[in-house]
């Protein structure tokens, strides 16, 4: 155990040291572990002791139908990443401090165009939403958090929910689309079933 | 950056060369990149333009428990027309026909099938009892959100747009936006307008 943890702790290191100089911002003890995309890095800015597993695909959309975007993405401190991640922005997302994300969950905040009925939607245009996931959350396996969603504080969301519209603090919310489906009572500090 | 470029080209130029005398077509400048399984590689037909990411499984099957299935179309086929774009995690079994039309693009962890495993029968287990077989097909210029479920026998029209984690199991007409588990339409366009309307 000792052996793996010094181990984990030097690869560690020698990822900090190799790839800094390359993102955006990158803390200390944090590591991404041999991720499928990474692109245009400097503009992803990661805090310190993050954990982001394999397959992770991370994709700042810097160009797109001949225009210039300013995207970019930020995972503050302490936050844990399972594997298969998809994230791409255009605009901006923000995950913030302590929060959990299970694997193959897909972040965004771009949704493609489809009112043109002539073009193929893959040649029409985009239009992008800031998302953001506050601090102590818990994203559950398989998640879809499209454009312009903000998930509150200390949130539970649900394995395969697709969110949708915002979510406020202290809340468990599941299902296609996502629905609240607990809240918590600061008065009587116990989680309430919402009715349907 | 043009050193990139190049490159790139080189790369998938590299990935045609070795991948075109195994495919039932392959046109030019389609790329597979560092696919999990595509068995057999003979029964697919891939258009120009196309691009699939990394973890596709593409499987066609001929035989099931032993017997090889019925051949009356000539065996399992894959259709994929030009232009098409596929991101990571595609799953796609066939033993009947899947066809996609041009210019459709999947987001990622999409799975496409035209098959289903039958259940009534209780007391075989399910992984060994028939298979439902029914053909699927993709019209042109559509765009799967993420996690969407095709299963067998179903038809998508021109131009529809599918909202992230949908189950497709009907039919969807054309120029259309379904969401949801199973999928309802929500919205569709209407040409004498040349607006989306909503729909209940």
């Amino acid at each position: 155990m000792i052996i793996k943890r010094v181990f984990n702790k030097f690869y560690r290191i020698v990822f900090y040291v190799f790839n800094s100089p390359f993102y955006g911002a990158l803390g200390k003890n944090s590591v991404i572990k041999k991720p499928l995309v990474i692109s245009f890095r400097k503009r992803i800015f990661i805090g310190e002791q993050v954990t982001i597993l394999p397959m992770a695909r991370i994709e700042p959309i810097c160009h797109w139908g001949g225009k210039k975007l300013m995207p970019k993405i930020i995972i503050d401190d302490g936050t844990q990443i399972g594997q298969g991640l998809h994230l791409t922005a255009a605009d901006r997302v923000h995950i913030h401090k302590n929060v959990l994300i299970a694997p193959y969950v897909y972040i965004t905040d771009v949704m493609h165009d489809y009112e043109n009925v002539n073009l193929p939607i893959l040649s029409s245009g985009i239009n992008f939403r800031p998302t953001e996931i506050r601090q102590d959350s818990h994203i559950g396996i398989g998640v879809k958090i499209m454009a312009g969603v903000h998930i509150g504080k200390h949130c539970v969301i649900g394995a395969n929910a697709v969110v949708t519209k915002n979510i406020p603090d202290y809340c468990v919310a599941a299902g296609i689309p996502a629905r609240i489906i607990k809240k918590y009572n600061k008065k009587t500090e116990i989680w309430e079933k919402v009715g349907n | 950056m043009r050193i990139k470029k190049i490159l790139r080209k080189f790369y998938n130029l590299l990935i045609l060369v070795q991948n075109k005398p195994f495919y039932g077509a392959y046109g030019m400048g389609t790329v597979i990149k560092k696919p999990l399984i595509i068995s057999p590689k003979r029964d697919i037909y891939l258009g120009r333009n196309c691009f699939i990411r990394e973890f596709a499984r593409i499987e066609i099957l001929h035989k099931w428990r032993g017997s090889p299935l019925l051949r009356a179309w000539g065996g399992g086929k894959i259709i994929i027309e030009s232009g098409c774009s596929f991101e990571q995690g595609l799953h796609m079994t066939c033993a009947n026909e899947i066809i996609i039309h041009k210019n459709c693009s999947f987001a990622p962890y999409c799975c496409v099938t035209d098959i289903e495993h039958s259940y009534e029968d209780i007391t075989n287990p399910v992984k060994s009892s028939p298979l439902v077989i029914r053909k699927t097909e993709i019209g042109e210029d559509c765009f799967f959100g993420t996690g969407t479920k095709i299963v067998k026998g179903v038809t998508i029209g021109k131009h529809c747009i599918t909202g992230a984690g949908s189950v497709i199991t009907k039919n969807i007409p054309d120029y259309s936006v379904v969401a949801g588990c199973p999928a309802r339409v929500i919205r569709r366009y209407n040409p004498q307008k040349n607006i989306w309307e909503k729909s209940e």
